[in-house]
């Protein structure tokens, strides 16, 4: 390689990484535990629950939304969702042009009514993953991290190309640990960096996707569901809705070989002003975390669509599992954890050796 | 240093490349397939793990 092209790629190395490193770093601690979420809430959070009436008849979904809207006065529905080892409803709701991210959540025995015991969001959990997210700054904090994600991956090509210069003289894997400090840390951070590299590149762009949900759904709701809202001027009012056990119900009848997931109540981030968006996923590993909605009008209770999602969509949601690792067992899980912890030695290191470079310049 | 000559870029990448293929593999199998898959899916993507223990040990001076 020319020295200038070298150079080049050098600064390229330098730069992305000192921009990134201080927000890489707090996305890989606070990543970490996250990587633990289940496991770490099974523990602090799991008490001994029965239902009500284990063996009896259920309530009707619009019981248990009346229940759930009763215990928090002046809310709106905004998701249902549905546990899967318990008969339990989750509620969430809230208030009316209230601020984003502020919501209730009510876990709701689907056979009486009572409130159930939470088994997910851990406060802090909640904390870390909205640390993770957006740094409690909302979308500008999300994109923001998104850019960061980018710049990771600069850095990470053009860690790929500097290796080559760095290893003409050194077999895979060689670790000087017997030269001084920089010498060994460079050789650290290099095999490190070669052995994770893959892993980084698919954690930190399936990262950089998931920055882009709010805009992708976004389009998503502007484009494709849009001919679907265009019969109404005004959103359907709550007093106007129809049932929503028959809504289900309908939407089970057009998707019997998925399994329901959640329902995105009008007006929601998930539905349009018109309907009740009942989400469905597959049965098989992978078309479990691909979701298709079935569009129910919320004036009338028909079948207004199935929308299978497209593309973007669709690669938003691979996106999830690929960047959370929590798709192939406790397993998979542990490696994620030391890519992870190898992926904070390398960002250390990376600053090391760029700090004593500068102070032996000196 | 142990050689004076310098090695060819598929010398310098050969190890690399393969680590980050058996990853990929290891990400994909454990999306696309359940139970064994899993394993098998963790194990590939711990070449990676695996190799820099092996580093760690065996290539250390």
């Amino acid at each position: 390689m020319k020295a200038r092209t070298l150079r080049a790629w050098s600064w390229v190395h330098k730069w992305s990484s000192l921009v990134s490193t201080a927000f890489l770093l707090m996305l890989c601690v606070t990543g970490l535990p996250l990587v633990f979420t289940h496991e770490i809430e099974h523990v602090l959070m799991e008490e001994a629950w029965t239902p009500a009436r284990p063996d009896g008849p259920k309530l009707t979904l619009d019981q248990v939304l009346e229940t759930a809207l009763a215990r928090k006065p002046g809310e709106v529905p905004a998701f249902m969702s549905f546990d899967e080892d318990r008969p339990v409803v989750n509620v969430t709701s809230v208030q009316p042009g209230g601020k984003a991210g502020v919501y209730s959540f009510q876990p709701i025995d689907h056979t009486s009514g009572d409130p159930a015991p939470p088994v997910a969001g851990h406060p802090v959990m909640e904390f870390l993953l909205q640390l993770h997210t957006d740094m409690f700054l909302g979308l500008a904090g999300m994109l923001f991290l998104g850019a960061m994600g980018l710049l990771l991956i600069a850095a990470l090509v053009s860690g790929v190309v500097l290796y080559a210069p760095f290893m003409r003289r050194l077999p895979f894997g060689t670790v000087r640990a017997s030269k001084r400090a920089r010498t060994r840390w460079l050789d650290y951070h290099n095999l490190l960096g070669a052995v994770t590299a893959a892993w980084v590149l698919v954690v930190g762009a399936t990262g950089v996707v998931n920055t882009l949900a709010t805009p992708i759904v976004g389009y998503w709701k502007n484009t494709a569901l849009k001919e679907l809202t265009q019969a109404y001027d005004s959103p359907v009012a709550p007093g106007q809705r129809s049932s929503l056990q028959a809504a289900v119900d309908k939407a089970k009848a057009a998707l019997p070989d998925k399994d329901l997931q959640f329902v995105a109540f009008p007006g929601s981030d998930y539905s349009t002003d018109h309907h009740y968006a009942v989400f469905f996923h597959g049965k098989t590993p992978l078309t479990k975390h691909l979701t298709t909605p079935a569009l129910i009008d919320a004036r009338t209770g028909e079948l207004a669509a199935i929308a299978p999602t497209p593309w973007y969509v669709k690669t938003l949601s691979l996106s999830q599992p690929l960047h959370f690792g929590d798709y192939g067992g406790l397993g998979l899980k542990i490696v994620w954890a030391l890519l992870d912890i190898a992926t904070i030695v390398i960002l250390a290191s990376g600053l090391y050796l760029w700090l004593a470079k500068r102070k032996a310049a000196r | 240093m142990k050689t004076g000559h310098h090695l060819t870029l598929w010398q310098v990448f050969s190890v690399p490349a393969a680590i980050a293929a058996l990853s990929l593999f290891g990400l994909v199998v454990a999306l696309l397939g359940d139970g064994l898959w899993n394993g098998i899916g963790a194990l590939t993507l711990g070449a990676s793990v695996i190799a820099t223990v092996w580093a760690l040990a065996a290539r250390r001076r």
